[in-house]
């Protein structure tokens, strides 16, 4: 149980939570990559606000709380759309594509259990 | 407005929070420091690496080719022997390709040795002596900031003037003595000065002017042997705007052949070569510095947001009781959220801070010590800035949001 949120929290929300949670500190790296920086002086605190949100959300998420839900599906887009975007210079990982997809089926699966409140 | 009060009280709240324990505080934001300063040296030594090699392939010309003997770029199994027996480009075949490019806008030759200098009772030896023909200031970017250019009589004539850099002018004349109009003597010959180089500075490529003398290729050819090797003979061909590198090589391929009346079936014995080879080259060592340095900053910024999130953590523990009573007397979840969230980010700024400020410190000294400028850009201010706020977001957010989800009256009951 989450020693906060009201709401028993399952165990794939766990490990679904604390693999984001992780997989969001390692992509923070890469904001500040050469690569990012050279295309312009703000895409890095673009995509790193984008990467600040995932965190928060997945912190809101282990907590039980329906807004990390949503604001993982808001990060979950915008990321879909930068990729595309930007092309070549933050093209789509496919890989955390594929976990991020199977994260967020599993958050809305369980998104009706979640509380309500901030 | 009352977003605008609630922050400014946080901010406010926080600055107290770090000033009641400045060792901690500065503890902590030493990790910061450390991470910020690895990670932004390392691309403001890279970028200023870059950009004063960018700069002194620009002063070549980008839309320059040279004719040489030698190529600029090797694969690996290249066939050096046929490279050896080649004739070196010549001052005739500057006057053909000059007489029959429709593609080039100027043509100059190029020669260079180094000679001792001497003026009265003050000489520089090694000093490079460069022999060039007349368009030369057509092709390569440089400024006279006293005197001037050869006239065509001189270029055409051999006539013995000669166009000096700041630093030979340095060490050869007195402060304030104007060197225009005064002999300097070059292999026991004297040469009347007309014109003073504008101060470049040091180059990547070593082909600043502050250290050269200009001399007329038609004077230098009488004092050594321009065929030779040695003196690293080149034609220079600037193309006309709107034609490309690509086109202006073609028809340079097709006129010192028709020059050096090779066979259809024999191959060039001449290389062409740009400034392009030059900058690809260094592309792939500048990328691999900067992920380097990337990865190395990177983690230690990551320990830092530990370090950080550790200490917030501690805070909020501490100050358990205090938010109990912040909360019993009406302060909402989002309030004790921004409290301590504005304490992680604030400490995390002042850490990137500092560490931008190290490197700002260390390049206004080290400029002279590497020879050449380094700045620290507005890019690198920004991401430094950026990271700083974000890490400072992602580690203070956890403990921030444990401290506005407890409850008033067990906040209050803890010790």
């Amino acid at each position: 149980m989450s020693a906060i949120s009201k709401t028993k929290r399952p165990i794939i929300i766990s490990i679904a939570s604390r693999t984001g949670l992780a997989g969001a500190l390692f992509s923070f790296i890469y904001v500040f990559s050469p690569g990012l920086k050279k295309y312009s002086d703000f895409l890095p605190l673009a995509i790193g606000l984008l990467v600040a949100l995932r965190f928060v959300s997945l912190v809101g998420i282990w907590h039980m709380k329906r807004w990390g839900v949503e604001l993982f599906i808001f990060t979950y887009f915008a990321f879909l759309i930068v990729s595309i975007w930007l092309g070549e210079v933050y093209s789509i990982n496919y890989f955390g594509l594929f976990f991020s997809t199977a994260f967020l089926v599993i958050f809305v699966i369980y998104y009706k259990r979640m509380d309500k409140n901030l | 407005m009352l977003f605008i009060t609630l922050l400014k009280e946080s901010i406010y709240f926080a600055w107290h929070a770090l000033m009641a324990n400045k060792l901690r505080t500065f503890l902590s934001l030493l990790g910061i420091t450390i991470g910020i300063f690895a990670i932004i040296i390392v691309f403001t030594i890279v970028d200023s690496l870059e950009n004063n090699l960018r700069g002194s392939i620009d002063s070549l010309g980008s839309d320059v080719v040279f004719v040489q003997k030698w190529p600029w770029t090797f694969g690996p199994d290249y066939p050096w022997w046929k490279y050896m027996n080649r004739e070196v480009p010549n001052v005739k075949d500057m006057s053909d390709v000059q007489k029959k490019s429709r593609s080039a806008e100027a043509v100059a030759f190029h020669v260079n040795t180094r000679k001792t200098i001497k003026y009265k009772s003050n000489s520089i030896e090694n000093a490079t002596v460069t022999g060039v023909s007349h368009e030369y200031d057509r092709i390569v970017s440089f400024e006279i900031e006293n005197g001037r250019y050869f006239t065509d009589v001189e270029s055409e004539g051999g006539r013995n003037v000669a166009i000096i850099g700041s630093t030979i002018a340095g060490g050869l004349f007195q402060q304030g003595e104007n060197p225009v109009g005064k002999n300097i003597k070059v292999m026991g010959n004297k040469l009347a000065v007309i014109g003073v180089f504008k101060r470049q500075g040091e180059s990547m490529l070593g082909n600043s002017m502050d250290a050269q003398i200009l001399v007329p290729v038609n004077f230098i050819r009488n004092l050594i042997d321009i065929r030779s090797e040695n003196v690293d003979p080149y034609i220079a061909a600037k193309a006309y705007p709107g034609i490309t590198n690509a086109q202006l090589m073609d028809e340079l391929t097709g006129i010192m052949r028709g020059v050096r009346q090779l066979k259809p079936s024999a191959d060039d014995d001449f290389s062409l070569n740009e400034t392009k080879l030059l900058s690809q080259g260094f592309d792939g060592l500048f990328n691999i510095v900067g992920i380097a340095g990337w990865i190395i900053g990177g983690f230690s910024i990551l320990v830092g947001g530990f370090g950080i999130a550790n200490i917030m953590f501690v805070s909020v523990k501490e100050r358990t009781n205090l938010i109990g009573i912040q909360k019993s007397l009406g302060a909402k979840n989002y309030f004790i959220l921004m409290q301590f969230l504005s304490e992680s980010v604030f400490l995390s700024l002042i850490g990137g801070i500092i560490g931008l400020l190290l490197i700002f410190i260390i390049t206004l000294f080290a400029g002279d010590s590497f020879g050449m400028e380094i700045n620290l850009s507005r890019s690198n201010i920004i991401l430094g800035l950026t990271i700083s706020f974000l890490i400072g977001i992602i580690s203070g957010f956890m403990p921030a949001y444990g401290a506005s989800q407890l409850d008033p009256v067990e906040a209050i009951r803890s010790n």
